[in-house]
């Protein structure tokens, strides 16, 4: 049995737009290391594109070795891509998902292996919903962002959680553990 | 100010019923108001405020919190963001209905301790949007509450903060101290 984990970057407002933060060295580190332990990552269409600009880096190295590297392992990380438009995909570590997103997750998670990461908006509020992520590791930047995508958009129900731990950057970002409790009530 | 980790500081119906306090952040926030003599509020805050903590160190079941924050509470002076409430009757208490930026930065010139809000976010979001607030303590509640009064709202530009420290309380909550940059 496999864990599924939600990691993603957010505004101290609850933003997660790519535009609202900036990532820097240490935490670019931080996600090729996480990056590197993960048995796969799923991404929505919007994020998968936004990702395949790491591929240009793998032909083109910056000369950056943070960025080289997250670029390396982006480019061997298996990557499962949740999408109606997309058809096909020339990346070769990527795959289309075939089927639903609940039938698909649960048949990943009963496969032995590393942990599967979670890594768009839209993907980590549906399987929130489906009460079927074992842990989130928010990472809270120093900023109010003011406007932008909202992360936990369209949650309904009140989810519980339990804070795991926390890490620090020097930069100024946290990153908050948390584990479900599947203690919901309904606002409705 | 306390939140939920997906950013609102009350539900629709204003309920507060899931921000987890104990006493552990009870005395971390008495060390915060030891630094201050001056509490600011919204009038929606003030009027709550005002509604219980002028008699709640005097009631028979008071616990050590409600003894000296009530104490705090009667000796501090007290600012209010409000068009509507009128000054006259009030206890040490300032009504600010206009020209916040000129009465805020008089306050803020003036030789004394901090200036500490709690919750009011509207008052918040008017004073932050103004560049008027130095510091901020979120205390993030390990729950998604899924809708409800924003912390953060009509904030027209992008702020960025430095993070000062962090502390984790048992309860799962999580303290983030940030400065203006």
């Amino acid at each position: 049995m496999r864990r599924l984990v939600a990691a993603i970057n957010m505004t101290l407002d609850g933003y997660c737009d790519h535009t609202a933060v900036s990532p820097d060295e240490e935490i670019h580190q931080h996600y090729s290391d996480l990056l590197s332990n993960a048995g796969a990552v799923l991404y929505g269409r919007k994020t998968y594109q936004l990702m395949e600009y790491w591929r240009t880096l793998v032909s083109n190295p910056t000369g950056n070795k943070t960025m080289d590297e997250f670029a390396a392992v982006m480019d061997h990380t298996p990557k499962i891509v949740f999408s109606h438009t997309l058809k096909d995909l020339d990346w070769e570590s990527a795959r289309l998902a075939n089927r639903d997103i609940e039938k698909e997750v649960l048949e990943l998670k009963q496969q032995s292996g590393k942990d599967i990461f979670v890594g768009s908006p839209g993907l980590i509020v549906a399987l929130t919903k489906l009460n079927m992520i074992d842990e989130y590791q928010i990472c809270v930047h120093p900023v109010i962002a003011g406007s932008g995508l909202p992360l936990f958009k369209d949650i309904v129900d009140k989810t519980n959680l339990k804070l795991i731990k926390t890490k620090t950057f020097s930069g100024g970002a946290v990153i908050l553990y948390y584990e479900p409790t599947n203690e919901k009530t309904t606002n409705r | 100010m306390h939140t939920s980790l997906d950013g609102f500081v009350a539900g629709l119906n204003g309920e507060m019923d899931w921000i987890k306090v104990d006493d552990a952040i009870f005395d971390f926030v008495g060390t915060m108001t030891d630094q201050s003599d001056t509490a600011l509020y919204g009038r929606v805050t003030y009027q709550m405020m005002e509604s219980y903590w002028p008699k709640a160190g005097e009631k028979p079941n008071a616990s050590k919190h409600d003894i000296e924050h009530s104490r705090w509470y009667n000796t501090v002076s007290k600012i209010v963001l409000s068009k509507t409430i009128k000054e006259t009757g009030l206890n040490n208490t300032k009504i600010i209905s206009e020209n916040l930026s000129d009465n805020i930065n008089k306050l803020k010139n003036q030789d004394g301790k901090n200036i500490l809000i709690f919750g009011s976010p509207s008052a918040s979001n008017s004073l932050l949007n103004k560049g008027l607030i130095d510091e901020f303590w979120i205390f993030v509640n390990p729950i998604l509450l899924g809708q409800g009064i924003p912390l953060f709202k009509d904030v027209s530009e992008s702020i960025k903060l430095s993070l000062l420290e962090t502390k984790s309380f048992n309860n799962g909550v999580i303290a983030l101290h940030y400065s203006k940059l």
